[in-house]
């Protein structure tokens, strides 16, 4: 006798259950997989990138993004212990590609050519023409990828003496550059853009400024000496480092992404359970034939795990292959990020990872073997004359732990809440979701029977009500296989669904208030040394006839804390920013800080703190702790007056314009334009902006929406199919009761009064857990892993419809599989028993 | 004519006007200086070195270029001036060189010179002259030179005046000097050993702004010291096909009497040929110089003294110790120079 035939046999005869757990499994290894492969490659090109940029130097100066003075180079080429000192100014340039596109941004490595081509030549300059072109000012070097790309969207323009030229956005000016040559030594997916530092510093107003020195140190060098001569705001760091915040920074998101995978799993782990409980229930009695004919428990059990194993092993495979195939969609659709935007730039490429693949195998079959595993015990454990006669057993002993284990459960669910983040991860949030579904599994079928007690006490009960209220009495096992399908996947979704309402609502609130009038203008250039704008543009923009009141913000890099991602401040010129807490009374120069800066530095409202400007170390107050859902490394803002005083710097990157009541916005608009070289400035109306943030929230959370959709489609099926082998597996009961003289009607008002009760039990207790665990996401994940608050605010209405929906779904699948049990003559159906 | 310049081509947008080279009378100490205005100028450092067991070669070279470019940028990366220097040690022991290069635009601070007598630096390398020594220093991963060099006698002004005709066409031309019989101390070191070395040195200094007419290939140059005190400079130019263009030649005896040579009395004849192989070219590093009857032949310390500078000057030329011999007798030491038998050389131009 082939052993395979006894048990995997079975899968054929309950193939949908099989497949909504086979589905559960593919889907959570295959999002699993997915999420791991596109981020280690995005990893793998970050890491390649910025080796490429700084070759072989050991170390490098920065002072975040924030441009500080270039006699810091000339000092630190002598100082011993220096063998070489590259210059480098990075930034961010905007190719103007014509009135009707939008501009192709390319990043900007300006170095001293010369010096860069003895330790890193990838970035060896190839000029087409002369070779001290490398030196001129008005040539740039583009690489094969950039020269591609302007290819295909014309943004290379030719004169008749066969130069070609691109033209480059600064501030409100355009600048006609040469393409000089290109740079073959880069990668083939490396977009990048080389010229002359001493250009680079006459053209983008960076004159004296530097963003970066490299340096190559001889072994003796003396660190902490070089180091001392650092003004403030200046770090000095391995080149490598600077990849790690990038990683950092998305490993929040990955690691949600993966909880989600997680949760898929998990769904398919609780429909191996009913599957198996179920399916094992009903062959109890071929089981107990087995055994009475000599096969060991040990061989059933063993098989009857394979079984779990199997359809894990086999999901999780096909979801690895799966994985892998999304993910080389998502690179090549979304990039490294996933769209979240924490990779601009970067190209990955798709490649297999053994690592993700073994990892969610492994735990894709645990998730088959531990949905069979508590089945398969309580088979095992059968009383084997009894259950040759078919007497009916309980399936689970789920049930019988005490609520004493509940309450513990939800006592450490409760405690985990307050352990800090691990590594920047909010892992004691994740735990309390976990324990408090727990917790709520262990207390449902007490909810239900409660539920039934109430019910029992109605008088006006018809007596297939009382039938269906005993069976909930009696057989807890049943009712809480298929209440906690209803409870989870409720809980889940409704948490979710709560979360990303409040998210939305509190970011739409707060982009009215830092969005404030009806225009917004900016340089197309970005928020780089090439996007301010100057003086004279400012003082004429306020002189305009129909611009009641003008704001400007000017954005600058700080590196506030060695080895982290540089914190931006906003100097703007009024501070009227979302406030979070308190705000303590100050003096002198102060500051607000964002909840991520807070979270961060631990500083706090009243602190007074030191923050380096142009190359000073300044004191301010801080007044108190604004929102910003923009900026997870932190901020801080300012008042524009005061960033000038103490700077000297005039330029600004952005303004919002109020316009007079009785102003025409289209003539303010072209009165802005002519100020301005055609194409260089972009403006926007405040509404319209609000809308795109809005819409691209909306984009971000939609593979979250997705996944989440997907899972609880799965859940709700499991549910139904979870009641429909309920129905079936009582067509001898459903006989017994027929030939008592109840009808088929009053057999279906009893079945479908069970079904409402249970999910009604499960419907109430996912949305008690729904609102915890979208309390616990608020207020800890989220508070966790992207340092930012929100308000409270509940969807209501598609709560109730979800609910509705669930207790619908539940009552109607269980109506549907009890007609089918009933459809066989009653006769037959008890004669079956013995 | 002692060292080469650049395969930089001149800027297309630079409206910068360089000076001609004219014949006139060079001043010192103020020609030992640097002359900014001219598109290149060199200081080149050639000599043996002799310890107690052994004799080695050595070259310092400071190159300073006006590229044309950044003429009106203010920024201190401003690349009017740039400078480069190469260095190199021929150790017969380790039958190859010993080099190194640096490449710096002049900011006045890291890198720079100045116009009153030699004085030329990027960071720790230098040259300068000073109470009539020169003084020396470069340092490399591994090797490092510091010498001093006595410059007693008198400046060797080639073309009698110091301009130096370079083609048929007066226009290409250079003001070029020579410091020969120089004596020298120093320590040299290689690895991790230091030692002191004593030996004889030549210095050039030449700068021009038309070097090379469009023709010339590239140049044979030798700079010889000889045992009895005198001393020559003799130079030939190449067209493609190898034949001579233009050649030139000093001589000054020890008594400080000096001849000058014409194109129709020099004659540079290959002996041997050496093929790289780094780069598959093919040096001829032995050679019959023959002046006005008068034959030399030259000999290498060592073959592969080819020097790889395309990171910097852009080229690969051949820089090595030679000793000068009639016969079986060996009458002196110098440095023998080939360039153009790679790619075409270019000076400035």
């Amino acid at each position: 006798m082939s052993l395979a035939r006894v048990f995997f046999a079975s899968f054929r005869r309950r193939k949908f259950s099989t497949a909504l757990a086979f589905l559960a499994i593919v889907l959570g290894a295959t999002l699993g997989v997915a999420v791991h492969v596109v981020h280690e490659a995005a990893l793998v090109e970050l890491e390649r990138a910025t080796r490429e940029l700084t070759g072989e130097a050991d170390w490098s100066v920065h002072g975040g993004g924030q441009a500080f003075d270039d006699a810091l180079w000339s000092e630190l080429a002598q100082f011993p212990g220096v063998s070489a000192a590259a210059p480098v100014i990075a930034l961010d340039l905007r190719l103007f590609l014509g009135a009707d596109q939008a501009p192709l941004s390319v990043p900007l490595l300006a170095i001293d050519p010369l010096v860069h081509l003895e330790w890193a030549p990838q970035l060896a300059l190839r000029p087409w023409h002369e070779r001290l072109d490398v030196l001129a000012e008005d040539a740039l070097f583009l690489s094969p990828a950039v020269l591609e790309k302007l290819m295909d969207l014309g943004g290379l323009q030719s004169d008749p003496q066969g130069t070609q030229t691109v033209t480059v956005l600064v501030g409100e000016r355009r600048l006609a550059l040469r393409v000089a040559g290109d740079l073959p030594g880069l990668a083939e997916n490396h977009r990048l853009a080389v010229m002359d530092v001493a250009a680079a510093q006459k053209h983008f107003g960076l004159q004296g400024k530097l963003t970066r020195i490299d340096l190559k140190l001889t072994a003796d060098a003396d660190l902490s000496a070089l180091r001392a001569r650092l003004s403030p705001g200046l770090v000095m760091e391995k080149p490598h480092a600077s990849t790690a915040p990038a990683a950092r920074a998305s490993r929040a998101y990955r690691v949600n992404l993966g909880l989600l995978s997680g949760l898929a799993l998990l769904t398919g782990l609780f429909l191996v359970f009913s599957a198996q409980a179920l399916s094992l229930a009903r062959r109890q009695t071929e089981f107990a034939f087995l055994r009475a004919l000599g096969m060991p428990p040990s061989v059933l059990y063993a098989g009857l795990l394979a079984e779990g194993g199997l359809l894990g092993l086999a999901g999780s495979l096909l979801g690895a292959v799966g994985g892998h195939a999304v993910a080389a969609w998502a690179l090549s659709r979304l990039g490294g990020d996933l769209g979240a935007g924490y990779f601009a730039g970067l190209a990955p490429e798709w490649r297999f990872s053994w690592q993700a693949t073994l990892l969610f195998v492994f735990l894709g079959t645990l998730a088959g073997l531990l949905g069979a595993w508590l089945p398969a015990r309580t088979t095992l454990r059968m009383h084997v004359a009894q259950a040759l006669k078919a007497l009916p057993t309980e399936p689970l002993p789920l049930v019988a732990i005490r609520p004493q284990w509940g309450a513990a459960m939800l006592l450490v669910a409760a405690g985990s809440l307050f352990l800090p983040p691990w590594q920047g991860l909010p892992l004691g949030g994740y735990l309390a979701v976990a324990f408090l579904l727990a917790g709520a599994l262990i207390y449902l079928p007490r909810v239900s029977q409660a539920l039934a007690c109430v019910l029992a006490r109605n008088r006006f009960l018809p007596p297939s009500g009382f039938l269906a209220v005993s069976r909930i009495a009696h057989t807890p096992a049943q009712s809480l296989l298929a209440a906690a399908g209803v409870m989870t996947s409720l809980a889940l979704a409704s948490a979710m669904a709560i979360m990303v309402h409040a998210f939305r609502d509190s970011l739409d609130h707060w982009l009215a208030q830092v969005l404030p009038g009806e225009l917004y203008l900016r340089a197309v250039a970005g928020r780089t040394p090439a996007g301010l704008l100057s003086p004279e543009l400012q003082e004429k923009l306020a002189s305009i006839p129909g611009i009641q009141r003008i704001d400007f913000t000017r954005h600058e890099q700080l590196a506030l804390f060695p080895g982290q991602t540089a914190v931006t401040l906003l100097a703007r010129s009024h501070l009227d920013v979302p406030v979070v807490g308190r705000t303590a009374a100050t003096e002198g120069p102060t500051i607000w800080i964002s909840e991520a800066l807070a979270d961060l530095s631990g500083w706090r409202p009243g602190n007074v703190v030191e923050v380096p400007l142009a190359g000073a170390l300044y004191r301010f107050t801080i007044k108190g702790i604004w929102r910003d859902y923009a900026r997870q490394h932190g901020a801080i803002i300012m008042e524009l007056d005061l960033y000038r005083k103490l700077t000297g710097a005039l330029g600004v990157h952005e303004a919002t314009i109020q316009l007079t009541p009785d102003a025409d916005e289209t003539r303010v608009k072209e009165a802005i334009e002519r100020l301005a070289h055609p194409g260089t400035l972009e403006m926007t109306r405040t509404v319209e902006l609000r809308a795109k943030s809005l819409a691209f929230f909306d984009r971000t959370f939609l593979i979250t929406y997705l996944i989440e959709g997907v899972a609880i489609l799965i859940g709700l099926a499991g549910v139904a199919a979870t009641f429909a082998a309920i129905a079936a597996a009582r067509r001898r009961e459903f006989g017994m009761l027929r030939h008592l003289g109840l009808t088929r009607r009053d057999i279906g008002l009893s079945i479908a009064i069970e079904a409402g009760v249970i999910a009604l039990a499960g419907v109430s207790m996912g949305l008690v857990g729904g609102f915890a665990i979208a309390g616990i996401l608020i207020e800890v994940i989220n508070r966790q892993s992207f340092h930012w608050s929100m308000d409270w605010a509940i969807p209501w209405f598609a709560l109730g419809v979800f609910a509705f929906a669930m207790i619908v779904l539940a009552i109607g699948a269980a109506i549907a599989a009890g007609r089918a049990a009933m459809q066989p003559a009653a006769v037959f159906a008890v004669r079956e028993d013995w | 004519m002692a060292g080469f310049g650049f395969a930089f081509m001149p800027p297309m947008a630079a409206a910068v006007l360089f000076p001609p080279v004219t014949p006139r009378r060079l001043v010192f100490p103020r020609d030992h200086g640097a002359h900014a205005d001219f598109r290149s100028e060199w200081w080149y450092v050639t000599g043996w070195l002799d310890g107690p067991h052994w004799s080695r070669g050595f070259q310092l070279t400071f190159f300073r270029v006006r590229t044309g470019h950044g003429e009106d940028n203010p920024s201190r990366f401003s690349p009017r001036q740039l400078l480069i220097a190469h260095a190199a040690i021929a150790d017969p022991a380790l039958a190859r060189l010993r080099h190194a290069q640096r490449s710096a635009r002049a900011d006045g601070l890291y890198a720079g010179f100045r116009e009153l007598t030699t004085d030329v630096w990027i960071g720790e390398w230098f040259l300068r002259l000073a109470e009539g020594r020169y003084q020396l220093a470069a340092k490399a991963e591994d090797f490092a030179l510091a010498l001093e060099l006595d410059a007693a006698s008198a400046p060797l002004l080639h073309g009698a005046t110091g301009f130096s005709q370079k083609a048929p066409d007066a226009r290409h031309a250079s003001f070029y000097y020579s410091r020969p019989q120089l004596a020298l101390r120093g320590l040299l070191t290689l690895g991790r050993h230091r030692e002191a070395a004593s030996g004889v040195a030549w210095v050039d200094h030449e700068w021009s702004s038309e070097l090379l007419p469009e023709e010339a290939q590239g140049w044979e140059w030798v700079g010889l010291n000889f045992d009895d005190g005198s001393a020559l400079m003799a130079f030939r130019l190449r067209r493609a096909n190898g034949e001579p263009l233009w050649a030139g030649a000093s001589f000054r005896d020890g008594e400080g009497r000096m001849r000058l040579y014409g194109p129709s009395e020099i004659c540079f004849v290959p002996l041997r040929i050496w093929r790289s192989p780094r780069t598959q070219i093919a040096w001829p590093v032995e050679w019959l110089v023959s002046i006005e009857g008068w034959e030399l032949a030259l000999m290498p310390l060592f073959d592969d003294q080819e020097f790889d500078a395309r990171r910097s000057t852009g080229a690969i030329y051949w820089e090595g110790a030679v000793r000068v011999k009639r016969g079986a007798r060996v009458l002196g030491r110098g440095y023998l120079e080939l360039t153009g038998y790679g790619d075409k050389i270019r000076v400035g131009r």
